[in-house]
């Protein structure tokens, strides 16, 4: 930097394009010239004037930047910095930048105040008994909702930034002492690998954890910070990004889609019933269509005789052929479930009546499509939101096993399943298995499986998982 | 990704192969030479094969890491190894052609009845070729998903077989007489040596202390469950078993009420469905494995490109004529079979047993 004031100033501004909101000022107290550069929009107006232009104004002597930071300004978090590659960061970081006249070091102050919303309930994790509180966009109230949860010494944030032009804050958190070092030290060498002109949301993130497979995601998500805090607590590591409510968690196992947190919140044996559920969803949502089609179109033997009649009673007549039909009533769903996404609220009703009685009804009686092929559709569409984690893949998986199922029959849809499930099954990831605890299987992990067990009994953490410290519970009193 | 089976994996297999074709033909082809006297040649060649694991458990202890190679090459060097891991490939290749046929046959008399070959091997060939690319250790975790699937379902058929028949008669096993046991035990050895698989793979098996139960336990299960099948079958269809072709299937669709008004044929069909996935996934392995070691190849895929290619032109030469494939397997392979089933493993028992580190090896 220079020791000019006005030279620093309109350097900067030059750099920063002289957009309307970077404000400067220039100013003399106790016969010393200063100059203040910040960003309107960035900084809390409320606390510039009391917290740092009052102190200064009623400074009786400044000699140089340090006095300020030291004896002038009652604030925690300020930097001297000579860089101007730093200090122009620090400007768009939302820093206050301070110059005094004939000295070339600039004294950065943190009053930032960037708009976020409060925290919520996140719509896809709403839970029935237990925590509600959900993420933000913004990382410091995120971190500070997981402090709240963790108020330990061994919680470690580790500090990156990430996007050439974005300069996204990723913070890899973990609990010293149970996460594996080793896992931490891959994570965070990733990380800093990555060059990108910006990182908008995690899922870009979580793009470089994908590898070679682009279907199945690689790490957990989770939009609360009580389901960070397990994860952390079975010696995860989660990593948080500015702008994005959502966090990653890893190392990640297909399983951990078919928890949900409320499962931990009540009965065991309630909750036990709920995941196998949701199993059952699973397969409905990727496997019925097709199945369906299959058994209609090569192995109409295997159906029940009356369940036979009925359908062939409902499909007498219809123009286009079985596969045609599902095929139809399924990019039909898909585009009412896109369209349902993006509508304003208040046409929600309306496209229910023309997606579900309109086309639905009126296509049945029209005689374009059968009523056990929407029944079929319908229902694997809605169990998609047993595990909604899993949207996108289920999606893709089932449109896949439609084609199969109607193209080769029962036998590409058993192909087809040992298929990926062998593929899961290659997929490791920071020591874990994609498929654990039932592939390979780990008998202790198994009480937090399908079958959830009451919480004391789970006393140890996850085998499937490296940690550095197994034990969750142990025989000795808390010492208080 | 290191390409081992743990312990249980390796049990799970070997619960899996020991079903292999028995479910499906075996038993009326036994019904046919022998009468219910098939049963006892199943019960040897269990007994032989018991033995055998109880020597692959024991060897497997004393030397952890040394590979079927190994063993082979210490005593009779590279030379003849090869020549016998050749003729390990020709049996796994001839067992891969076989199960695929007896499954075409299957599932187009049970499910596909306008099924085409081509059809039949886009469903089966990629997966089984996915699992040997990819290594055992993968398909080992599949098999860990998918096995209590499949004992429930193969337990399941014989449940309502035995609950819902009304025609059982023990009398047809003892009645008979078992003189000629020991001639369709000789004609139809190429159906069992199915622990050879464990043989060859053996340096890729994690052993801990568990594993010899577990690998004990599996099989006595597996044992078990054929046998149990083996006795149903011949129970409930006396001296019309010969005409059963499929057992497992047909002691379902002929004799429960559900197998037939209500569909529950679906059952055992689900069952041989993953079965054979598992079963021609291992063989296309080990197949592969065994001609990479014979053969320079360049790349892992060239091997599983070569054997693809043999089991499609098999497929259209072979699979409309289960008969004669039957009929070339119980006459013409006996003794390459017997070699295979009885003279390696006896060979590999003794080479285990006796095996010593040669100076400087590493």
């Amino acid at each position: 930097m220079f020791f000019s004031c006005t030279k620093n100033i309109e350097v900067l501004k030059q750099k920063l394009n002289n957009c309307f909101d970077v404000i400067d000022k220039s100013f003399t107290v106790a016969n010393k010239g200063l100059a203040i550069l910040y960003i309107k929009s960035l900084v809390n107006n409320d606390l510039l004037p009391l917290a740092l232009l009052n102190p200064i104004y009623n400074a009786k002597s400044i000699e140089n930047t340090k006095m300020l930071k030291d004896d002038v300004i009652r604030l925690a978090d300020m930097t001297l910095e000579t860089e101007e590659k730093k200090v122009l960061d620090g400007v768009l970081d939302g820093k206050v930048a301070l110059f005094l006249e004939g000295d070339s070091t600039c004294l950065l102050v943190d009053i930032k105040n960037v708009p976020a919303r409060s925290p919520a309930e996140p719509p896809t994790s709403a839970v029935i008994y237990g925590p509600r509180m959900g993420f933000t966009e913004n990382v410091a109230i995120n971190i500070a909702m997981l402090r709240k949860r963790l108020p330990s010494p061994s919680f470690v944030v580790q500090n990156f930034m990430v996007g050439r032009h974005t300069k996204t804050k990723i913070l890899v958190c973990h609990l010293d002492g149970i996460a594996s070092k080793q896992t931490v030290k891959e994570i965070c060498k990733k990380i800093e690998s990555i060059n990108i002109d910006g990182v908008i949301d995690s899922s870009y993130i979580l793009a470089y954890f994908q590898g070679k497979n682009t279907i199945f995601k690689r790490a957990g998500l989770a939009e609360k910070p009580d389901i960070v805090t397990a994860k952390l607590l079975e010696g995860r590591v989660a990593i948080l990004v500015d702008g994005s409510p959502i966090a990653l968690t890893l190392p990640f196992m297909v399983f951990e889609d078919l928890q949900n947190s409320n499962d931990y919140y009540t009965n065991a044996v309630y909750s036990s019933f709920l995941r196998v559920l949701r199993l059952l969803g699973l397969f409905i949502a990727v496997v019925l269509p097709g199945l369906y089609l299959s058994l209609r179109l090569y192995h109409f033997k295997v159906l029940p005789l009356r369940f036979l009649i009925t359908i062939s009673n409902t499909t007498e007549g219809l123009p286009f052929t079985p596969f045609m039909e599902i095929l139809f009533i399924l990019i039909l769903f898909q585009i009412l479930y896109e369209v349902s996404l993006r509508l304003p609220q208040y046409l929600g009703l309306a496209t229910s009546i023309v997606g579900a009685l309109i086309l639905g009804q009126t296509g049945v009686s029209a005689g374009l499509i059968s009523p056990p092929g929407v029944i079929i559709i319908a229902m694997s569409i809605i169990a998609v939101y047993t595990i909604a984690d899993q949207i996108a893949q289920v999606t893709l998986l089932r449109a896949l096993f439609l084609i199969v199922g109607g193209t080769v029959g029962i036998l590409g849809i058993v192909g087809c399943t040992l298929y990926f499930v062998h593929y899961l099954a290659s997929l490791n990831q920071y020591g874990t298995s994609y498929l654990a605890p039932y592939a390979p299987r780990k008998k202790a992990d198994l009480k937090d499986g399908l079958l959830l067990n009451p919480l004391p009994k789970m006393k140890r953490r996850p085998e499937s998982i490296r940690t550095n410290n197994k034990t969750r519970q142990s025989k000795k009193k808390v010492k208080k | 990704m290191t390409n081992t089976l743990t312990g249980r994996q390796c049990s799970l297999f070997c619960s899996v192969m020991i079903l292999a074709s028995k479910l499906l033909v075996l038993p009326s082809l036994l019904y046919s030479s022998n009468n219910a006297g098939g049963i006892l040649s199943v019960l040897i060649i269990f007994l032989l094969e018991f033995i055998f694991l109880l020597f692959l458990i024991k060897i497997k202890k004393k030397n952890k890491n040394i590979s079927f190679f190994n063993f082979f090459e210490n005593k009779i060097g590279k030379t003849f190894t090869k020549i016998i891991i050749f003729l390990l490939f020709l049996f796994f290749l001839l067992k891969a052609i076989y199960l695929l046929q007896e499954s075409f046959s299957f599932l187009k008399r049970s499910l596909y009845t306008e099924a085409t070959v081509a059809i039949f091997l886009v469903c089966i060939l990629p997966p089984v070729t996915a699992f040997a690319y990819k290594g055992i250790k993968a398909v080992g975790r599949t098999l860990e998903i998918f096995y209590v699937l499949i004992m429930a379902l193969i337990v399941v058929c014989l449940l309502v077989c035995v609950v819902s028949s009304d025609n059982l008669s023990f009398s047809v096993i003892t009645s008979n007489g078992f003189s000629g046991f020991l001639e369709a035990t000789y004609r139809y050895t190429f159906w069992f040596g199915d622990l050879l698989f464990f043989m060859y793979i053996i340096d890729k098996v994690q052993f801990d202390e568990k594993t010899p139960k577990q690998l004990i336990g599996y099989t006595l299960f597996s044992f078990a469950l054929v046998l149990g099948v083996f006795v149903v079958y011949f129970i409930t269809f006396q001296t019309t078993s010969f005409a059963h072709t499929y057992a497992l299937l047909d002691i379902i669709q002929f004799v429960s009420e559900y197998g037939t008004v209500g569909k529950f044929d679906i059952v055992p069909i689900s069952a041989i469905m993953f079965i054979i996935y598992f079963q021609i996934g291992m063989m296309i392995y080990c197949a592969s494995d065994s001609l990479k070691q014979v053969l320079p190849f360049g790349h892992k895929a060239q091997p599983l490109i070569v054997i693809n290619i043999v089991l499609v032109l098999m497929a259209y030469i072979v699979f409309n004529n289960a008969n004669n494939l039957v009929i070339f397997y119980s006459n013409y392979l006996t003794y390459f079979s017997i070699f295979i089933s009885v003279v390696i493993p006896i060979l590999f028992v003794i080479f285990g047993l006796t095996y010593k580190k040669k100076r400087g090896a590493k």
